[in-house]
C-alpha cells in the first residue's frame, strides 16, 4: 500500500482541492444537482476506489477536517443569535413544526422501510435519520439499529436534502424564509444547514435551530414511538 | 489575511466546544458535545456574558465554509456499499420519502403557524 497516502496531508489536500472545484463548478452551473458537498464526497470516492487507497488512509487527514466541524456547529449560535427577534415571535410556530416533524420523520422513515421488507432492524436503523450524525449513532443503538447502517442513512438524507431541500418546499407553494430554513434543518441536520446558509442567512439560523431541536426531541421520543411498530 | 480577532473568536469557540464536550461526556447525554456547544454559545450571547462582535469573526468564516467539515463523514459511505446493495429499496426509498414528509409536513405547519410579515417574501 502507498504510505504516503496514510500522511495525514493527503487527505487534506485531496478533501481541500477538491472542494475548491467543487465550489467553482456549482458557482458556473447553477444547478442543485451539483451540491458541492455531495460532488466533493462522490469525487474523492471515486479517486480512492480508482487508486486503491483504502479509506483508513483517506481518514488520517479527513478526521483533522472533522475536528473542525465541532466549532462550526458551535458558531452556528451566530446567526441564532443574529435572527432572534424572528424566532422570539415565532417560537409557537418553530416548535410545534420541529416536533411534527420529528414524529414524522420517524413513522414514515419506518413505516416505509417495513412495508419494503426491511428487517426490523433496519427499520430500528433508519428512524433517527434526519437527526445530526452523533445524536442519530447514540439512539441507534439505544433502540437496537446497527450504527453502520445509521450512519449511512445520515449521509444520505443530508446528501439529498442539501440538494433539493429547498426546491420540494417550494413545490408545494411555500416560499417562506423561516418555513424553508426550518423545515430544511429538520429534515436534513447539519448538511441540509450547509444549504440553508447560502440560501440566506434566515434560512440557515431557522435550519440550524430545526437540526438542534429536532435532535433534542428525537433522542427523547424515539424509545417511545418505534416499540409501536415494531 | 489572518487577524488577531479572527484568531482570539476561533479560541472562544474550541472553549465552548470543549465545554460542551465536557457536559456531555460528564453527565453521560446523547445529545454530543457540538450541540451543547452550540446552546451554550446562544445562551453566553442572549445573557450579554460574551459579545457577538468577540466570536464573529471565526464563526463567519467556518460557516461559509461549513459544508467542507462535512465531506469526510460522507466519504465514510463507502465503507457501507455492501450493506446498502443488500437493503437498497427499504433504506432508499425509506429515507426518500420520510425526507419529502419531514420537509412538507415541517414547512407546512411553519408556515401556517408563522406570524406573517408587513411584507415579506
Amino acid at each position: 500500500m502507498e504510505p504516503w497516502a496514510y500522511h495525514p496531508w493527503f487527505g487534506i489536500m485531496l478533501t481541500v482541492g477538491i472542494w475548491i472545484v467543487a465550489r467553482w463548478i456549482r458557482r458556473r452551473a447553477g444547478t442543485p444537482l451539483l451540491d458541492p458537498v455531495m460532488v466533493s464526497i462522490a469525487a474523492i470516492i471515486g479517486v480512492l476506489l480508482l487508486a486503491g487507497i483504502p479509506f483508513e488512509a483517506y481518514s488520517r487527514g479527513g478526521k483533522v477536517l472533522d475536528f473542525l466541524l465541532g466549532p462550526a456547529v458551535v458558531a452556528l449560535a451566530v446567526p441564532f443569535y443574529r435572527q432572534l427577534e424572528k424566532i422570539r415571535r415565532n417560537l409557537v410556530a418553530t416548535l410545534a413544526g420541529v416536533a411534527l416533524g420529528s414524529v414524522t420523520g420517524v413513522v414514515s422513515a419506518v413505516g416505509l422501510a417495513l412495508l419494503l421488507g426491511g428487517s426490523g432492524q433496519i427499520a430500528a436503523s433508519l428512524s433517527p435519520k434526519s437527526v445530526t450524525t452523533p445524536i442519530a449513532i447514540g439512539i441507534s443503538q439505544k433502540v437496537g439499529g446497527l450504527p453502520s447502517i445509521t450512519a449511512a442513512a445520515v449521509i444520505f438524507t443530508g446528501i439529498l436534502g442539501g440538494m433539493f431541500a429547498p426546491q420540494i418546499i417550494r413545490l408545494i407553494g411555500i416560499r417562506s424564509r423561516f418555513a424553508i430554513g426550518l423545515a430544511t434543518g429538520t429534515a436534513a441536520h447539519g448538511v441540509g444547514t450547509a444549504r440553508a446558509l447560502r440560501e440566506g442567512e434566515l434560512e440557515g439560523a431557522m435550519s440550524g435551530v430545526g437540526m438542534m431541536l429536532n435532535g433534542l426531541i428525537t433522542a427523547i421520543i424515539l424509545p417511545y414511538v418505534l416499540p409501536l411498530f415494531l | 489575511m489572518i487577524r488577531k480577532e479572527t484568531v482570539y473568536s476561533f479560541a472562544m469557540l474550541l472553549v465552548v466546544l470543549g465545554a460542551g464536550n465536557a457536559i456531555s461526556l460528564g453527565l453521560h447525554l446523547r445529545v454530543p458535545g457540538n450541540v451543547i456547544g452550540m446552546i451554550l454559545l446562544a445562551v453566553c450571547l442572549l445573557t450579554r456574558l460574551v459579545d457577538v462582535k468577540r466570536v464573529e469573526p471565526a464563526a463567519d468564516m467556518l460557516l461559509s465554509e461549513i459544508g467542507l467539515f462535512f465531506v469526510p463523514p460522507g466519504v465514510a459511505v463507502m465503507l457501507y456499499f455492501d450493506v446498502i446493495a443488500r437493503q437498497w429499496l427499504p433504506l432508499v426509498v425509506g429515507i426518500a420519502g420520510s425526507l419529502l414528509a419531514v420537509l412538507w409536513v415541517t414547512a407546512l405547519a411553519a408556515r401556517l403557524l408563522e406570524k406573517k410579515e408587513a411584507k415579506e417574501d
